[in-house]
This record gives C-alpha cells, structure tokens and sequence, in this order.
C-alpha cells in the first residue's frame, strides 16, 4: 500500500496523459485509400489569408453545420475534408450531403419536414424551395436588428448556401457544354488556337464568339467565389493579392491561351475522384503539391503546420486536462492528499504546456500576437490565469491553486470553443487594429488584466466554499493571501493595459481618451480592483465581505470583456452573439447566487480566518 | 462639523471606497446610455456634468408604461473627480510619513491627481473638427460638427471673398442682434435651430402657416422648417437652420433669411449636396453672400488631397488600410510636404492631430477627423508616475511575500498607510 502510495503521483499524471490522449478521437475517412493528408495540405486562399484545404473544410463545415464532421446519407461520421472533397472536385455528390443545419422550426416546415425530425438537409432537398426561399431572403428586413427570429434563420441559411456554392466553384467551372472541366479545358484551348489563326474556313469564323461567350461565362465565374486556389503565377510577386480563383484564372486563358497547370490539376483530381481511382487520386494530388510548391515555395511549411495544428487540437486536449487536474484536486481531499495534489500539479503542467503549444502554434500561423479577437482572447486569458495559478501552486503547495487555475482554464477554454463555432477563429484583422505593436502591448496586458481578475473571483469563490465546508483555518488564511497577491497583479496590469490602450488612442486619433465602451469596461476593472485594495488595506470588511468583493470583480470583468461588445457602439464592438449575452446573464446571475451565499456565513464562523 | 471632523471626512478611506464605487456606477451607466445618445452627448451628460440622471430607457422592456419612471440620478465627473482629488490631498497629508516602504503609494497617488487634473484640462481644451477633401483638392480650414456660424461674405469683386463672422453659440433663444465691425449691416437672428426639418411646402400635406422669411431660397422655394430634437446617434447629424433679418445701418430692414447648413454642403456621407444657388443681396452698391455653416478653423497652411486608397484582404471585404496621400503647402514661407496619413498614423500639424476617419465617393474623397488637445502630454506624464509607483509597491510587496513564503505569519501588510488610518480613529 505504501508504495502503491509513493507511487500515485505518477500514477495519476501518467493516468491523466492517457485518457486525455484518449480523448482526442479522430474522425476516419471513409475512402481509406485515398492520400487524404497531402489534400489536406493543399494550400486555398480565403478569407484574406492562405490555409490548408484542411482549415477550409473544417472552418466551412462549422460555419453551414455547426460542426467540423459530418454525416453522409447513410448517417457515417466523415471527417470534414471528405466533404471538401467532393464540395470541390464532385459537387453532384455533395449536393446529397446532409450538411445544412436548419433550426428554426418554421424553416424547416417551409422545406416540408417536420422541426422534431430533421435538423440537417442536403441541397438536394432545399433546391426545390429555391424560387421560394430567394423571394422570402429578398424582403428580409434590412437592418440586423429588426429581424425576426425566422429572417435571421433566413439570412444564415442564405451565408451557407452562398459559402457552400462558392467552394463548388473553386475548383472547376459548373457543368456547361461539356461533359466535365477537362472537357471545357480542351474545347477552350481548340477554340483560342483556332481564333489566333484566322482565315481557316467557316469554322475559324465562329471562334471570335466563341471566345466572347466564354468570357462572360468566366467573368460571371470569377465573381463568384471568394476561394482562390490558384497561386501567383511564375513571373508575379509571391503575395495574396496575386492568387486567382478559378474563374480569374480562365479569364487570364483566353488572353495566354494556356490553361493554368494547377487548374488543370484540380480537373484530372476531380476525373480521379469520381471515379473512385484512388492511386491515380494520389498520383494527382502529389503532381499539383508540386506545381503548387514550384510557383509558391515559401508558406508551404505554414499551411502544413496549421494542417497538423487542426489535428492535434491542443485546446480539446487542454481542456480534457483541466477537467482531470480538477478531479485529482478533488479526490486529494479525501485522502492520499499530498501525493495526489503533487501528481495533480505535474498533470497541470503538462496541461499548461499543451495550452502554450496552442497559442504559440495560433502566433506562428497567423504571424500576430496572441490576441487577435474574442476567440483568441479566451484562449490567452486562460492561458495566463493557468500560469498565475501555477506560480501560486508552487508557492503555497495546498492543491487549491491547481484546482482554480484548471477551473479557469477549463471554463476559458468553452467559451473559446463556443466564441470559434461560427468559421475561422484566425480571420484577418480590420485596419483600425492592424498594428502589432501595440496589439501586443495594450491588449495583452488588458488581457493579462482579465486574467488575473478572474483568476482572484475564482479564489474568492473557493473561499467562500471553503468557509461554508469549514476548511481549516491555515487553508483560508493561504487563500486570503493567494486572492490578495492576484487582485494586486489584476491592478497593476489592468492599469497598465488601459494606460497602454490610452497611448495607443493618442497616437492614431489624437485623444487619450474617448470614453468608449471597452475603455470604460477596462477602466471600471482598474476602479474596481482598486477600491477592493482600499477596503483591504482600511480594514473595512471581514474575509468573507472581501471575497464577496473579490467575487463581483467576476462580473465586472465580464461585462468589460463581452457586454460592452454587445452594446454595438464605438471602436471595439466586434462580433458577439445573443446566445453569447444569455450566457453572460447566466454567469452573472451564478456570481450574484455566490455573493449571496457568503452572506449566509456567520460572522463568528468567517472570523476563523481573522487578521491579527 | 468642526474642520477637525471635516478633515477627517475628506480623507477617510472610507470616503475612497465610496467614490470609487461611485466612479463605476458612473462610467456604467455612461456607457449603457450611449447606445441611445452616442459618445458626445453622454460625455457631456455624465462625465462633464455636476449630477447625472440615467432614465430607464424607452426602448426596454416596459420602458415605455410600467417602467418610464424609473430614473437614477448620480454624482457627475465633476463631482466625483475633484472630491477624488480632494480625498487624495487630505489622505496624503494626514498619514504621510517619509518611509521608503511608502514611496510607491506616493507616486501612484501623486499620478492619479495628475491623471485627474489632466483629464480635466482635456475635457475644457479639447476641440473636435473634421475635414473633407476630394483627391487633387485643397483645404485651408477644419470644420467643427458641434458648432454653426453664420457668414456674411462681401462678394462685390469677383473672386474676392471678405468674410464676416457670426458664432452661433452667441444666440440667445430669442432674437439677437450682431453688428459685426467693418459691415454696414445690422443682423437680427429671430431665430436659430440646432437641428431643423426642411420641407417643400407642396410636398406636406397639411399646412404649417405662414413662415418667419420673406426673401432667399426659403421664399422663393416656399420652405417649411420646424424644431426637432437634436441627434446625437454616430450615423446621424443635426441639420442646424436660422433666420436673420437684415438691416442697413440706417435701420431699414432689408428682410428676412432662411439660412441652413443643409443648402449648400457635404452630407454625412461626403456627397456634396448644391441644392440652392448661393443667396446674396445687394446692399450700398455691393453685393453680399448670407449662409449659415459649421463653424471653421482656418489653418496656417492649406493641405492637398493627393490620393487616396482603400485596401481590402482578397477575396475579402475586410478592410486592410486606408490611406490619403496629402501635401501641406505653407505658402508664407513656401514650403509644403507630403505624408502618408493611414490607420494609427495621423498627421500632426499646426497644434491638430489629422487622423484618417472615413472616406467616400468611390475613394475618391477622404474625410480627416481633427483633434486639438493642449493637455495632450498630462496622461503620458502621470501614467508613468503611477506606473512606476505600482512596480516599486509591488516590487516591495513580492519581496515580503517573499521572505514570509510558506503560508505561515501575518497577512501581507504592504501598505500600512490605511492601517495606520483605523488606529488613528478613523472609526
């Protein structure tokens, strides 16, 4: 037994590593033969940036299905890129693909189904209602916020069609004339060398229209789609601006009379696909990596990292790991404590680093700091309450830091998760944020402010636990000064930050300060981390008193974090959604429960953990 | 209260307490009533006045019946920020005692009556304007969105204009006489609205009754204008209008005006709207141009549009850069110079910051917003002193933490200033 004991550390950091490991379930694909990770690594431009084929399907997936896999007709769990596949190379598949989520129940009664039955359709079944549906999306109310419940459900639905024909149209031109694109490609390249050698009979007569049709065929096209898989060409800059979408791409045809080899790459993949010929699939797929690499050398490490980034999904795994660090905690209180909080602590750790590995791995992809948008910024907040705790666990060594930090990590990480299921959580910046500089001193240090103002609420709240199971006393002084030391930090970097942010406002618009809604959310942590500094050091409250304030910074800091983006005014107020605001009145409604629960504690009873 | 009591009072830490409660309760609902008035209008409302009253707004749940009546009234930035200030000073000279362990606190507290002070001569100092220009254009003034002035032009000699200038901030809510120096003519504003409605009278479909002017566009068109309530919402603007009579220096009246900053000028949008020719008279021989504008600032220097641009990501509509190009050129000393004016880089020139605001016509024309803050450098001063006075308490506070690791002894007691307040008998 007692070695068993000397043991458990190890036994439950090793445990721990297992079953987070064994939480990351990959989704496998169908069509097993087929090279699915060097698709993967196909780079696409969208959005602004260019990533692998692998975020494009799983960021499209989540924006139509809420969801990054799928199910096909038969109801099999797919991995996303499969559904790229055949979105790309075979859109007659795809259109039997159940991949639209439709949740409004008058929606889905207008398709003919029944809201308790179907919440997933396929093209196939929304394509007869398309007269209807493009008359109803025509007089939906202009104004956002005006929209009823079901226009709102019109206008996403509209986004996801409008995204999903965009990528049909990546790859290769719809069904014309012809049987499939290698067909056009030939008939077009027959046709430019004909009408470039005039005089050759009646036939060579017709190519000049010819030649007219399809290019109001291809600048429809190239209007079309907002993918561009087509790299800058030999003789261009290596830059964004020069990629080309496919309908670009045949416009630039009819004046070279060449077809550009990557298209004509994606055509022959296409023949192979639908054909199910997997070895000729492969063989395709590594001659356009090819052609691809020749004309742009230099990200193509980025796109595979970020391709190998997407599978390793370091938050899952992060937020697996903080859900374990919290049970040890736990079960340490019951017995075996120090073995168990010290295998707890090294399971952080290693948590802790897998959280790094994310956020870094997010800074070398995009090539900016940490925080870029609300996504990021859950991610960083708990990313740096995590390394706090970790520095008070270290110092006190009394199980509880690890146990607020995983809480906080834990927590951080599912409103990321949530705050990411709209599409690209890596979206480009809008100009009036474009500057790294102070991108990585204001809103890091903000963030940092965030943090550590949550990280000393969720102290608070464990005191105020602790007091009502009657910790022992030595257990609630530790925590006293543990909440007292983050709430010190909390100020200092939320003053900083928004001293920063006052800078920042100076240097590009003239004025330190605007009163704006995010200013003014920043600048209430500041007061507020103050004012409970004050109460401390004036002796105005008892523990518990402290802590109830200590617990209502929480709100304060979810207000400046998310209410003053739902708000909709100023400079800051970018994305945030209704569901978003209930939770945030539900986490403010749970902070109020456990402020008035302190007030349940005897005095005699908080006195346990009086000052001298 | 004797002043002993009264000193006690002001620097309490109770009193901080309070006030900083205060503070959050004020920026709270200086932030919520924005959604409804916009930044200016709740800056004045809340953080530059003596009391604030928030209404419970008619746009929520029951705003409207059972809910209407609820107002909160709350002491304003010009309360809460000198008593701040007040508090600190008492505090200061009531506990302060030359120790090193204390020279943090000093230098936060010093640099947050300096940020208080600062903030202050912002909010006196500081003026908003704007600035359009069309690429290839030039401009020698900036416009104020908050102020109108009426102006009377002496535009007898062709391509000579003599500027006479009335602020409309002189108006008085009923008729005003102005008898600029060096103009023959005497004016009587009847009447001046900050935000007007302009009509066709054919275009009503009830009557409005017969109009204060008799001569000018409003006459000649049959105008209608009525009082509405001033916007302070980003998207929209105030229409600002005023009637003046005219007088000669006799005292015969020569009629009355319609003027509006709406007949002749750049909409919101940048669209320049001519609705109406210019309205002039005729008086001792010379002719005269009346209108009513947004107040101007002439600079010393006039300030070209080369071009502008408006970069977006591809295959994206979100934007990535906008830029002008633009040259000033001081004719006096004939220099000129060219920047590039873009996003977190503005263009300080003449005491102004130009920054890069909005744009137009198929980005073809480029709106600058303008600052000028005498005050400017106060945050960047106190800021450092606060934040070197936080890093020093800190410093101390880690270093005891420290020295007293392992959970064992006294709470941290990195500050004793307050301590010392409750043994003083602040109790």
């Amino acid at each position: 037994m007692s070695r068993m004991r000397r043991f458990a550390p190890w036994l439950v950091f090793m445990g721990g590593l297992l079953l987070a490991a064994g939480s990351l379930r990959t989704v496998k694909p169908l069509d097993v033969a087929a090279d699915w990770q060097a698709f993967r690594e196909l780079p696409a431009l969208e959005g602004g940036r260019i990533k692998p084929l692998d975020s494009l399907a799983r960021n499209s997936l989540l924006a139509i299905r809420g969801k990054s896999t799928w199910q096909d007709e038969q109801g099999r769990r797919r991995p996303a890129i499969e559904w790229l596949a055949q979105t790309l190379l075979a859109p007659e598949l795809a259109a039997r693909a159940p991949v639209f989520r439709i949740d409004h129940p008058d929606l889905v009664g207008l398709l003919d189904r029944r809201n308790e039955e179907q919440k997933y359709f396929s093209l196939a079944e929304i394509a007869p209602h398309w007269d209807e549906l493009a008359a109803l999306v025509s007089r939906v109310n202009p104004e956002p916020e005006l929209r009823t419940s079901f226009e709102a459900a019109l206008v996403k639905l509209g986004h996801a069609l409008d995204l999903y024909s965009g990528l049909t149209l990546a790859a290769q031109p719809p069904p014309g004339l012809w049987q499939d694109a290698l067909g056009e490609y030939a008939a077009l390249e027959a046709i430019l060398s004909r009408a470039a050698a005039p005089g050759m009979g009646q036939e060579a007569d017709l190519a000049p229209q010819a030649v007219a049709l399809m290019h109001n065929r291809y600048a429809q096209l190239a209007l079309q789609s907002n993918v561009s898989l087509l790299p800058p060409a030999e003789d261009q800059p290596d830059t964004p601006d020069n990629w080309r979408n496919m309908g670009a791409s045949l416009l630039g045809t009819l004046s070279t009379g060449r077809i550009d080899p990557v298209l004509q790459g994606y055509a022959e993949l296409s023949q192979a696909y639908r054909g199910q010929d997997w070895d000729a699939f492969n063989a395709h797929i590594h001659v356009l990596a090819q052609r691809i690499e020749a004309r742009h050398p230099a990200p193509a490490v980025r796109v595979a990292f970020e391709a190998l980034f997407n599978r390793l999904q370091p938050f899952v795994l992060g937020m697996t790991g903080y859900v374990l660090v919290f049970l040890a905690v736990c079960f340490s209180f019951l017995g075996w404590t120090r073995e168990l909080q010290r295998g707890a602590f090294w399971l952080l750790l290693a948590t802790l680093i897998v959280h790094t590995f994310g956020l870094a791995a997010r800074v070398y992809i995009q090539a900016l700091p940490p925080v870029t948008n609300l996504y990021s910024s859950a991610v960083f907040v708990g990313w740096f309450s995590v390394l706090l705790a970790v520095l008070l666990e270290s110092i006190f060594r009394i199980g509880l830091g690890s146990m607020v930090g995983a809480i906080v990590g834990f927590v951080t990480l599912v409103i990321a998760q949530n705050l990411g299921d709209s599409g690209d959580t890596m979206e480009m910046m809008r100009a009036v944020l474009d500057s790294n500089f102070w991108l990585t001193t204001h809103v890091l240090t903000v963030t940092m402010g965030y943090s550590a103002t949550f990280l000393a609420g969720a102290l608070a709240v464990a005191h105020i636990a602790g007091t009502l199971l009657k910790m022992n006393p030595a257990t609630g002084r530790a925590l006293e000064r543990m909440t007292y030391g983050i709430v010190c930090f909390g100020l200092l970097f939320s003053f900083v930050g928004t001293v920063l942010g006052g800078i920042w406002a100076d240097q590009s618009w003239g004025r330190f300060w605007g009163w704006d809604p995010k200013e003014n959310g920043a600048l209430m942590i500041v007061l507020w981390n103050a004012l409970v500094l004050h109460v401390r050091w004036g002796r105005l409250a008892r523990p518990t008193g402290f802590m109830q304030l200590v617990v209502f910074g929480n709100i304060i800091t979810a207000w400046s974090w998310f209410g003053t983006n739902l708000l909709g005014v100023g400079l800051h107020a970018y994305g945030f959604t209704d569901k978003g605001a209930l939770a945030l009145l539900g986490f403010i409604a749970l902070m109020l429960t456990v402020i008035a629960v302190g007030y349940a504690i005897p005095r005699q009873n908080s006195a346990t953990a009086q000052q001298p | 209260m004797t002043p002993r009591a009264l000193f006690r009072f002001f620097s309490s830490i109770r009193l901080t307490v309070t006030l900083l409660g205060l503070s959050i309760v004020l920026i709270f609902f200086g932030t919520l009533d924005q959604v409804e008035f916009g930044v200016y209008h709740t800056q004045q409302r809340y953080f530059e006045s003596f009391v604030a009253v928030w209404q419970y707004p008619a746009t929520w749940v029951g705003g409207q019946g059972a809910l209407s009546w609820l107002a909160l009234p709350m002491p304003g930035g010009y309360v809460l920020g000198p008593m701040l200030v007040v508090n600190l000073l008492c505090a200061h000279f009531r506990y302060f005692r030359p120790r090193w362990s204390k020279a943090g606190i000093v230098l936060i507290h010093g640099g947050v009556v300096m940020l208080l002070l600062g903030q202050l001569a912002t909010q006196v100092g500081q003026e908003e304007y704007f600035m359009w220009l069309d690429e290839g254009g030039a401009g020698n003034y900036i416009e104020s969105s908050q102020h109108s002035e009426l102006v009377v032009a002496d535009i007898t000699e062709p391509g000579h204009r003599i500027e006479t200038v009335v602020p409309m901030d002189l108006f008085d809510d009923r008729p005003t006489w102005f008898e600029p120096e060096g103009l023959p003519l005497r004016l009587e504003v009847i009447g001046y609205l900050r935000n007007a409605g302009i009509a066709l009278r054919k275009d009503l479909n009830f009557d409005m009754g017969p109009m204060l002017y008799d001569r000018g566009i409003g006459a000649e068109s049959d105008l209608v204008v009525w009082k509405r309530d001033p916007t302070y919402k980003q998207n929209e603007r105030n229409v600002a209008a005023a009637v003046v009579r005219v007088h000669g220096a006799d005292g015969r009246a020569l009629g009355a005006w319609l003027v509006s900053d709406s007949f002749r000028n750049r909409r919101g949008d940048g669209v320049w709207v001519d609705a109406y020719e210019p309205q002039t008279l005729e008086y001792g021989g010379r002719r005269y141009e009346v209108a009513l504008r947004f107040k101007r600032e002439y600079l010393p220097a006039r300030i070209e549009l080369v071009d502008f641009t408006h970069e977006v990501y591809p295959g994206t509509q979100i934007p990535r850069n906008f830029s002008s190009k633009v040259r000033t050129v001081d004719e006096a000393s004939g220099t000129s110079r060219q920047t590039l004016v873009y996003m977190n880089h503005p263009l300080r020139f003449a005491g102004y910051t130009f920054y890069q605001a909005s744009f137009a016509q198929g980005d073809t024309a480029s709106m600058f917003q303008v600052v000028r803050n005498p005050a400017r450098w106060f945050p960047y001063v106190s800021s450092s002193i606060i934040s070197a006075g936080l890093v020093v308490q800190f410093l101390i506070s880690l270093i005891k933490f420290a020295r007293r690791k392992g959970g064992q002894g006294d709470p941290p007691k990195a500050t004793k200033v307050h301590a010392v307040a409750v043994e003083g008998g602040a109790r």
